[in-house]
């Protein structure tokens, strides 16, 4: 099947078929299945996982084995792709036939770099297989409403001045103020909801107060339903505690100050044993909270229970990723533009190459290497911040020029081959590098190292902010400058090529 | 009588004296001077026929009677390539950077089914003179022009074709290459097959098809390499040394063949060879350029100009093989008026004024029954340069 493909453009896209694109799709493409798979599998949720106890899917891992296995890919499909170079041999070539070229391998570069997206895509898809993004958001906002009655993390006094010893000072309030009334800090009404990276703060603060007008106005059936819900939560998942949805409204429900005694924890105990530094264990000696803690032995090792407690942690910890995949998903524009810039320099560095000789190469990366490392070198040593991009700056000016002298000439290649190969690594740091030193020019202007670190007021000067803020368009934007110099380049390459050795 | 109707005499005369394997040839090229496909699918299957039936000598008579009609038919109405300036030289040097080297200044020109034959000894400019025709090297001097349409230098260079001595690799299969190189040169898609099947049929390689690259011998290796070159359809061929692995059988062949495809009477093209087989290029070349420490030394001034009745030399010049001593033989071509005679590696020159003809010299010795292993007339052959 394959054979008979090749064979097709063998004799109608000959280009396609020197690339090797097909063979190397049927094993690349397999194998972002596979890594889907695996990505899929690994992106499973356990209920039981917690966040202190987790068990490792190494996601490092599987990327080591999809880097090794874009090396091999990469090396077959060398060996086969560099047998033909009808350029080299001089062939005609239209126009643009080195830009497709350049595309194809690009292409199949992205390929070969991406087995990660395929993963993170497998993770993204199971995560997400669970509930979808509104039914996601219900539940998180049932967590959200939940929280209020849960947990003895009540929040920090606010403050007042007083003057104490004739000194005016800060002194921490020892009521909470709601809806004009004083509450005691250990109340529910000095509680705030969990958050989940569906909401904001404004979300979180308006969801808060809605909770705690449920309290004012003692409207009972919308707390005891968001118990129910959350307790059904835990239920779909197998996971219970040690009380139900009533037991746990009737123990923290107490109306009208809400004042909390009993504490509903969200693990059935202490995680570790406590140890004294001679290594007995501490329990026995610790003030335990006889009303919400006991001490029981499990496996020679006393541990603090609590007396009521929740499946809180595995609902948060699970619904904490799954609203984090919707918001924040790992195959994300960042994870693109990694690949494609990885992509990019893979596929720049081996169409270079193709088009110039190895030694034109070799020379070129080891003369890379070196301005690269004198340059460095000098920026550190005389301590010039921008020296180095701007530097860069003239040197990928001067490449350009020189080519383009050597075509216009018409006489011999010379070292152009070693400039040819420079430019073609350079140039797409052309725009990164001049963005850079806008950014670092304006920075100096507007005096942004005169201020203590994060001090700085961007709102004051919008085009800093505005540079500040949009690096990876910048990053996006240069991809299409890229592509477009590409186009030219190719043009250009093909006249170069047509020069006399020597 | 034109020029097609010439060659395709001798392709009947080859078919009355039963010279199949040279007929087949010439029926080849002139299918791919048809440029017609049903010619292409016509000839293959006689090919492939030729394979399994070629005992059956009354139908094979048949069979190539009929398409030798065909192709008479067919070619007869086409018009005929008028010979075309390929390439003109005008006094073109080339000195190397240290000046360890100067070739030139040379000067030559090159039409259209014009061979031309470099000769020299090695490391006098041969390859160089190759190499700055092909592109490969720009002139320190002089102009370099060519005289056929391009776009640009890029477009220049797809049409001038320099097979090395050295030959490079091909990796993958050899059908696959020759296909490459037949899409590559614009054959459409239906062609390819059968191009690439009458290319290898034109130069013996049906055999060989199927095998890689390095089972193949020096020679074999030159003949695919000739095979990519008929296919991508240069103006001007330039290739450097291409009897040096070859014997002698191989050799006659590949001139014989090089011929052929230079005078093509509706594809012509130019083919510039060096080698060091003097007597093999000077038969087979129009025009033969000696060179000697990169000084150009012409044999032949063109085409136009035949040896017999424009000599370029004044003098006959004898290379012989004999047992007798020097002194003797002097003696005895005074009555020649001998005006040298120099021992050279076994052989001895005998340099006579312009007056005196060949058969002189034959009357001479056969009067004086001197013994001789071998005797050449060198006075028109770039021979008379080595041994100067």
């Amino acid at each position: 099947m394959i054979k008979k493909v090749q064979n097709y453009l063998l004799h109608n896209h000959p280009l396609v078929w020197n690339t090797k694109i097909v063979p190397i799709a049927c094993i690349i493409i397999p194998m972002h299945l596979l890594f889907f798979v695996i990505g899929y599998y690994n992106g499973a949720l356990d209920f039981t996982e917690t966040e202190d106890n987790y068990s490792s899917r190494s996601h490092e891992l599987v990327l080591f084995f999809s880097a090794l296995f874009s090396i091999l890919a990469c090396i077959i499909w060398l060996v086969y792709y560099l047998k033909n170079n009808a350029f080299k041999a001089f062939y005609p070539k239209t126009k643009y036939s080195l830009f497709k070229e350049w595309g194809l391998i690009f292409i199949i570069s992205f390929m070969l770099c991406g087995f990660c997206i395929s993963y993170y895509a497998g993770v993204d898809t199971k995560i997400r297989s669970y509930y979808s993004e509104n039914e996601a958001m219900k539940r998180c906002k049932t967590l959200s409403d939940a929280s209020i009655f849960y947990g003895d993390n009540y929040d920090s006094p606010d403050t007042e001045k007083k003057l104490v010893n004739d000194t005016l000072r800060d002194v921490e309030l020892t009521y909470v103020l709601f809806n004009k009334h004083r509450h005691s800090l250990v109340s529910l009404y000095n509680k705030s909801i969990t958050n989940y990276s569906f909401y904001d703060a404004t979300w979180d603060s308006i969801e808060t107060l809605k909770v705690k007008n449920w309290l004012v106005n003692n409207t009972q059936d919308s707390v005891k339903a968001v118990m129910k819900r959350f307790y059904d939560m835990g239920l779909e998942q197998h996971l219970k505690g040690n009380i139900d949805d009533k037991q746990w409204f009737s123990l923290v429900y107490t109306y009208p100050h809400f004042v909390q005694k009993r504490v509903i924890e969200d693990r059935e105990r202490e995680l570790y044993s406590p140890v004294d530094y001679t290594g007995m264990p501490e329990v026995a000696n610790r003030k335990i909270d006889t009303l919400n803690e006991y001490i029981k032995e499990s496996k020679n090792t006393k541990y603090i229970y609590y007396k009521t407690y929740l499946p809180i942690q595995e609902l948060e910890y699970n619904y904490d990723k799954i609203a984090k995949n919707y918001t924040n998903p790992n195959v994300a524009p960042e994870l693109f533009l990694l690949v494609f810039y990885l992509a990019f320099g893979f596929s720049l560095a081996l169409f270079s190459f193709r088009v110039t000789s190895a030694k034109n190469w070799l020379i070129a990366l080891v003369g890379f290497g070196i301005v690269n490392i004198i340059l460095g070198m000098v920026t550190i040593i005389f301590n010039l911040e921008t020296f180095y991009f701007i530097a860069l700056f003239f040197i990928s000016t001067l490449l350009y020029g020189s080519i383009i002298y050597c075509i216009k000439r018409n006489t011999q290649k010379g070292i152009s081959g070693v400039l040819l190969n420079s430019l073609l690594w350079a140039y797409p740091f052309f725009i990164p590098i001049t963005y850079n030193l806008i950014l670092e020019s304006l920075r100096h202007y507007y005096g942004y190292y005169n201020h203590i670190y994060g001090q700085f007021r961007y709102d004051d000067y919008p085009v800093l902010q505005f540079l500040d803020a949009n690096k990876s368009y910048m990053l996006w934007v240069n991809m299409v400058f890229v592509l477009v110099m590409m186009l030219h380049f190719s043009r250009v390459i093909q006249k170069w090529r047509a020069l006399a050795d020597s | 009588m034109n020029e097609f109707e010439k060659q395709f005499q001798e392709l009947l005369n080859f078919l009355k004296f039963e010279d199949y394997s040279i007929l087949t040839k010439r029926i080849i090229d002139c299918t791919l001077d048809t440029e017609n496909r049903d010619f292409y699918i016509k000839t293959v299957a006689f090919l492939n026929w030729l394979d399994t039936n070629e005992n059956k000598t009354t139908e094979k008579v048949e069979k190539y009677q009929t398409l030798l009609d065909e192709l008479y038919a067919f070619l007869s109405q086409k018009t005929l390539a008028q010979p075309n300036k390929l390439v003109s030289l005008n006094a073109v040097e080339k000195v190397y950077g240290s000046k360890q080297f100067a070739l030139g200044p040379i000067d030559m020109e090159l039409y259209q089914g014009d061979i031309l034959g470099l000769v020299g000894e090695n490391g006098n400019g041969k390859t160089t003179l190759l190499r700055l025709l092909c592109g490969e090297l720009a002139p320190t001097k002089g102009e370099l022009k060519y005289h056929f349409k391009y776009e640009d230098q890029y477009d220049l260079r797809t049409q001038l074709v320099y097979i090395p001595q050295r030959t490079n690799t091909w990796y993958g299969t050899l059908l696959e290459n020759l296909q490459f190189t037949a899409v590559s040169y614009g054959y459409k898609p239906n062609e390819i097959d059968l191009i690439v099947e009458l290319t290898i049929s034109r130069l013996g390689l049906r055999k060989f098809r199927n095998h890689s690259w390095k089972s193949l011998s020096s020679g074999y290796k030159m003949r695919f390499e000739l095979a990519r070159m008929l296919l991508r359809k240069p103006q001007i061929l330039l290739i450097d040394e291409p009897l040096a692995n070859l014997d002698i059988i191989a050799q006659q062949t590949v001139l014989e063949d090089f011929k052929s495809i230079a005078k093509s009477p509706f594809r012509p093209i130019g083919i510039i060879l060096s080698s060091q087989q003097l007597y093999e290029v000077e038969k087979s070349s129009d025009q033969v350029i000696f060179l000697k420490n990169g000084i150009q030394k012409n044999l032949r001034e063109t085409a136009d100009t035949p040896n017999e009745e424009n000599p370029s030399v004044e003098k006959l010049i004898i290379e012989f093989e004999s047992d007798w001593k020097q002194d003797v033989l002097a003696d005895l071509f005074k009555s020649l008026a001998i005006e040298s005679l120099q021992f050279n590696g076994g052989t001895y020159i005998a340099t006579f004024p312009k007056e005196k003809a060949v058969h002189d010299f034959m009357q001479l010795v056969a009067t004086q029954k001197v013994p001789l292993l071998y005797f050449r007339n060198i006075s028109n052959s770039t021979r008379r340069f080595f041994v100067s």
